[in-house]
C-alpha cells in the first residue's frame, strides 16, 4: 500500500466559463450557424459523399498532383485541396467534405451577423441569414464550389480587419483582431476570383483612409497566403492559354424577369441555368426580391454614421466594382473588352466567371438588411423585423434541405479501392489516362449528376484527362497541355497504346458505366488487362517511356505552401500596438 | 488603438512578392514567346454538359 499520490488534473474550469461566456454573448450567431448547417445539409449530415459537378471527394484521397497543383492544367484547387486532403488524413473523406461544407455556411452566417453594426439578436440573425441564404450561394453550392464559398465566406471577416484598422471595434461587438484575420485567411480558398473580391471589398477603404501601411501589410499578406498558387503557376511554366470563348460561356445571364441588371441586383445571374433556384422566373417572386435587395441598399444607407467614413464608402465602392466586372460581359463592349482582356493579360481568365465578384454587394445587403431590421426594432414596428429576417427563405425555399432533395449521399462502388490500391502499389512511374476522353462523368450510382472526373483525386501518381468542360453545345478548351497532347494520341487511328506510351502514361483506366466506354477499350489492342471488376477496366502499357511525368512533387509547391504558412503565423501573431 | 507594422518585415514581404511576380513574369514571357499553339485535337468524346446557359 503506497501514499496516494493526487494526480495533477488538467483545469477546464476557465476554458468552459470563457466558452460559457461566449456562448451567452454570441448566441443569436451560434444558433443561426447551427440553424443554417441543417437547414441546408440536413439531408446529407451523415456517411456518403456528395457528389455533384466540382464537388469531387474521393475516399483517402493522396497528397497528389492536384494537391500540389503540380500538374499540367492550372492549379485551381491550390490551396484548398491540401485543405480538403489533409482534413480527410485526420477523419474519414466524406465526414471532412461535409465539415468543410457546414464550416464554410457557418463562417459565412457568422461573419456577417458579426460584422453588422448592430445589437438586437434579430438584426445579426437577419445579415448573417441574408449572407447565406440568397441566390448567389445556392448557384455556388449547386455547382459544388465549396472553395468559393469558402472565399464568399472568408469576406466578412476580412472585411472586419479592414474596419479594426480603421476604428477597432468596442469591447463585446465585431470579432477581434485575430478571429478577423483568421476568418479572413481562408479567401484565398476561393482562388484568385475571391481574392479579388476580397481586394475589391477591403483595398477601397483602405486606400481612403489613407492606411498605407495596412494597405501593404494585407497586400503582402494575400501575396504570401496566394503563393502556392503562384508558385504553382511558375513551376507549370508556359503561357496560360485560357479559351476566350469562356468568357461569354460563363458570362453574367439574367435570370429573373427583370433582365441582367435586375438579376444581379438580387444576387443571381449566375451562368448555368441549371444553378438558378426555383421561381426566380416568376414575376411576383423577381419583383419581391429586387424590393428586398432594394430595402437592404437602403439599410445600408443607414449604417453610414455606424462606421468610419471611409470604410462605409470603401465596401459600397467594392460592391460597385465587382458588380461592374461582374455584368460587363453582358454587353458587347463589356464582351469586346473582357476577351481582349483574356486573350493578352495572364490570368485575367480567373474572372471569366465574373458573378463570383458579387460577393462584395451580397455582404452590403446582408449588413444593409440587418441593420434595417434593427431600425424596424428601435422604431416600434417590431412586427414587421421578424418577417424581414426570415424573407430571404420565404423567396429562396429552394436552398432548403440540400437544394429542395438535390443533394444525396452516394458511395464508390468496391472497384474503386481496388483499382486504386492496384495502381497504388506500383512502385514504377508513369501517369494514368482516365478514359472515355470527358472532363464530366455521370454515374449510375450517383443520379446520373454531371461530376468532376474522381480519378484525378483518387491516384498518388499524375492522372491525365480531359480539361475541356461543355457548356451547353459549346466546347471550353482546358488548359494542360499535357492533356492536348494525350487527346491528339487518342484522336488518331488505330491503338494509341504506343504513343501514350511515349508519353509517358502507364496504367488506362476505362470507367466502362460511362458513354462510350466499349468502343475507347477495344482500340487498346496491345495492353495488358490488369483487372476489370464491375464499372472500372484497369489497362497496363508494357515498356512505358517515364520521362515526361515522374509525379514528383518538386521544391515550388513546398516553398510555395511554406511561405503561406509563415505568412498564417505572423499575420496571427502580429501585436497591435495601443495608442 | 492603432494597427502598427514592422516596416523591415514589410519590406523582406514586399521584395519576396517582386520577386515572385518577377519570376512569374519571365516565366510566363519567356514560354509565351517559346509557345507554339497546337492546334487543339479532335477525339470521340460522351456528351456530359457542366452546364446550360
Amino acid at each position: 500500500m503506497g501514499v496516494r499520490v493526487r494526480r495533477a488534473s488538467p483545469s477546464f474550469g476557465p476554458a468552459l466559463s470563457r466558452a460559457a461566456v461566449a456562448l451567452r454573448r454570441w448566441w443569436p450567431e451560434t444558433a443561426l450557424g447551427v440553424g443554417v448547417v441543417v437547414a441546408i445539409l440536413g439531408p446529407v449530415l451523415r456517411r456518403g459523399f456528395v457528389l455533384r459537378y466540382d464537388l469531387v471527394f474521393v475516399p483517402d484521397p493522396p497528397f497528389g498532383a492536384v494537391v500540389w497543383g503540380s500538374g499540367s492544367e492550372l492549379p485551381r484547387a491550390v490551396p484548398s485541396e491540401l485543405l480538403a486532403v489533409g482534413l480527410s488524413q485526420i477523419v474519414p473523406a466524406d465526414v471532412a467534405q461535409k465539415v468543410l461544407l457546414a464550416g464554410c455556411l457557418v463562417l459565412a452566417a457568422v461573419g456577417a451577423a458579426r460584422l453588422a453594426p448592430v445589437g438586437h439578436p434579430l438584426a445579426r440573425a437577419a445579415a448573417g441569414l441574408a449572407y447565406v441564404w440568397n441566390p448567389w450561394v445556392y448557384g455556388r453550392l449547386h455547382l459544388g464550389q465549396w472553395a468559393v464559398v469558402a472565399g464568399f465566406a472568408a469576406l466578412p471577416w476580412a472585411f472586419a480587419w479592414v474596419l479594426g484598422v480603421l476604428r477597432p471595434p468596442p469591447v463585446g461587438t465585431g470579432p477581434g483582431r485575430r478571429s478577423a484575420v483568421a476568418g479572413g485567411a481562408a479567401v484565398v480558398l476561393g482562388g484568385p476570383a475571391m481574392v479579388l473580391a476580397a481586394v475589391f471589398a477591403c483595398a477601397p477603404a483602405l486606400a481612403l483612409a489613407r492606411r498605407w501601411r495596412a494597405f501593404v501589410a494585407g497586400a503582402a499578406t494575400l501575396a504570401g497566403l496566394t503563393a502556392p498558387w503562384w508558385l504553382a503557376l511558375v513551376s507549370r511554366g508556359g503561357a496560360v492559354d485560357v479559351d476566350e470563348r469562356g468568357v461569354a460561356a460563363f458570362a453574367v445571364r439574367a435570370d429573373t424577369p427583370l433582365g441582367v441588371l435586375g438579376s444581379v441586383a438580387t444576387l443571381g445571374g449566375v451562368w448555368s441555368r441549371n444553378a438558378v433556384p426555383v421561381g426566380r422566373d416568376q414575376w411576383a417572386v423577381a419583383l419581391i426580391a429586387l424590393a428586398l435587395a432594394g430595402a437592404a441598399l437602403w439599410g445600408y444607407v443607414l449604417t453610414r454614421r455606424r462606421w468610419p467614413s471611409a470604410a462605409w464608402w470603401g465596401l459600397l465602392a467594392g460592391a460597385v466594382l465587382g458588380t461592374v466586372v461582374a455584368v460587363a460581359p453582358a454587353w458587347s463592349l463589356g464582351a469586346q473588352g473582357m476577351v481582349a482582356l483574356v486573350e493578352h493579360v495572364p490570368l485575367a481568365g480567373a474572372v471569366r466567371d465574373g458573378t463570383r465578384l458579387l460577393a462584395p454587394l451580397a455582404l452590403v445587403q446582408a449588413v444593409g438588411l440587418g441593420m434595417l431590421v434593427e431600425s424596424l426594432v428601435t422604431t416600434g414596428a417590431r412586427a414587421l423585423a421578424p418577417l424581414l429576417v426570415v424573407a430571404p427563405v420565404l423567396l429562396m425555399p429552394g436552398l432548403a434541405w440540400g437544394l429542395g432533395g438535390q443533394f444525396d449521399t452516394v458511395r464508390y462502388p468496391a472497384e474503386w479501392a481496388a483499382v486504386r490500391a492496384e495502381v497504388n502499389r506500383d512502385p514504377a512511374g508513369g501517369s494514368l489516362v482516365s478514359l472515355p476522353w470527358s472532363s464530366f462523368r455521370a454515374y449510375p450510382w450517383a443520379g446520373n449528376v454531371p461530376v468532376l472526373d474522381p480519378a484525378s483525386r483518387a491516384f498518388r501518381r499524375p492522372v491525365v484527362g480531359d480539361q475541356d468542360v461543355l457548356v451547353g453545345q459549346d466546347r471550353i478548351r482546358g488548359e494542360s497541355r499535357e492533356a492536348d497532347r494525350v487527346a491528339a494520341a487518342l484522336a488518331a487511328p488505330g491503338d494509341p497504346g504506343p504513343a501514350l506510351r511515349r508519353l509517358g502514361v502507364r496504367y488506362v483506366l476505362v470507367q466502362t458505366d460511362q458513354p462510350d466506354a466499349v468502343q475507347v477499350e477495344g482500340r487498346f489492342v496491345s495492353a495488358e488487362l490488369v483487372r476489370r471488376d464491375g464499372a472500372l477496366t484497369l489497362l497496363r502499357l508494357p515498356d512505358s517511356d517515364f520521362s515526361g511525368s515522374s509525379g514528383r512533387i518538386g521544391i515550388m509547391p513546398v516553398l510555395g505552401y511554406s511561405v503561406l504558412g509563415a505568412t498564417l503565423m505572423i499575420a496571427l501573431s502580429h501585436r497591435v500596438k495601443r495608442q | 488603438m492603432k494597427a502598427s507594422f514592422n516596416p523591415l518585415l514589410t519590406a523582406v514581404v514586399a521584395a519576396a512578392v517582386g520577386a515572385v511576380l518577377g519570376i512569374l513574369a519571365v516565366s510566363i514571357g519567356a514560354s509565351t514567346l517559346g509557345n507554339s499553339n497546337s492546334k487543339p485535337a479532335s477525339v470521340e468524346q460522351p456528351i456530359i454538359v457542366y452546364g446550360e446557359r
